[in-house]
């Protein structure tokens, strides 16, 4: 469990900042609570809110959530080698708490030490986690709630802002900007031509594959 | 306060959330996919954040204007450079929001 404080601690301030946005993305507070709770996935909450601000299709923001997602298919894939319990049930619970931090710090600890079951790990750091997660979020809500108007605080730009601060750290080498450009370039066409909000999800799948077709399973 | 089609919505949401979690640690083993999907997979994260900035910045409101009089393109620029300089999330947003004032307010 203190292995986990890590964890906690940095994703305290992303579920303020989530909190904030959500209720000024036109989310109740409630609902940005009932968000975290139901889905518990930072990034893909996140691309929901410029969704749900503009009205769109629920069937667009699930579309959208499940491809942001899809990379959850590796690391449940990675993990389910390491987690050795047949159970069922503990695996169903376990599977809740996958999400990027918990996939990373459980590898990592399996890895040098393999007596450690993979599956209890990562549904304790999956509770610490997932309870700062929560509380942050409710805590982002009320707050966002007592700023006054979105455009005169910046706030219409720091959704953008937020997934700028998520992305450029991932860029990590030649591979991920040829995806970016090239990804731009369907995004901003399927925005621009394709009506209904589509784009992230067809620029996505495009741009995810230029990017297996400019790399090699050795990369 | 909860209305019906958010709640709806955040079900379908976490629905398909948990499939996506739930589908190699229960029911398939790590065999089922291909070299070139696993390095599809890889990408998807850069891929869906580029694209949900991108039109963002550079054509708010519908209008494609990647140009330095649009304060949202510059703006973009900006915070993906304070980006790589902090990595600091909380710092990206709160410089974001700082430089969207500063722009519209004194130079656009």
């Amino acid at each position: 469990m203190i292995d986990a404080l890590p964890i906690m601690v940095s994703v305290f301030p992303f579920g303020l900042v989530y909190g904030v946005l959500a209720v000024k993305s036109g989310l109740t507070a409630v609902e940005a609570l009932l968000s975290s709770i139901i889905v518990l996935a930072g990034a893909s909450q996140f691309i929901s809110l410029p969704l749900f601000a503009a009205g769109v299709s629920p069937w667009v923001i699930i579309g959208t959530v499940f491809i942001v997602n899809i990379r959850h298919f590796i690391m449940g894939a990675a993990l389910s080698g390491r987690i050795k319990e047949p159970e069922v049930f503990p695996r169903l619970i376990a599977s809740y708490f996958l999400v990027d931090e918990t996939f990373a710090l459980t590898s990592a600890v399996w890895d040098t030490d393999r007596t450690t079951s993979a599956r209890d790990y990562l549904i304790g750091c999956g509770i610490v986690g997932g309870t700062s997660w929560i509380v942050s979020t409710m805590m982002g809500a009320v707050f966002g709630n007592l700023l006054g108007d979105p455009s005169r605080l910046g706030l219409d730009f720091a959704v953008a802002a937020a997934f700028i601060g998520l992305l450029i750290p991932q860029v990590k080498g030649r591979p991920e900007i040829v995806v970016m450009l090239w990804t731009a370039l369907f995004s901003v066409f399927f925005y621009l031509f394709i009506p209904g909000n589509w784009y992230i999800l067809l620029g996505s799948i495009l741009g995810a594959i230029t990017g297996a077709m400019v790399t090699h399973d050795t990369d | 306060m909860i209305r019906i089609e958010i709640l709806l919505t955040l079900l379908g949401m976490g629905a398909v959330t948990y499939l996506t979690r739930v589908l190699f640690i229960v029911f398939l083993d790590d065999e089922r996919l291909t070299p070139f999907l696993r390095r599809c997979l890889r990408f998807v994260p850069v891929a869906v954040l580029t694209s949900i900035i991108v039109p963002l910045v550079a054509a708010p409101g519908g209008k494609f204007s990647p140009t330095w009089d649009n304060p949202y393109f510059l703006a973009g620029f900006l915070t993906a450079g304070l980006a790589a300089a902090t990595r600091n999330l909380v710092v990206t947003v709160l410089g974001g929001m700082g430089f969207i004032l500063l722009l519209k307010a004194f130079f656009i």
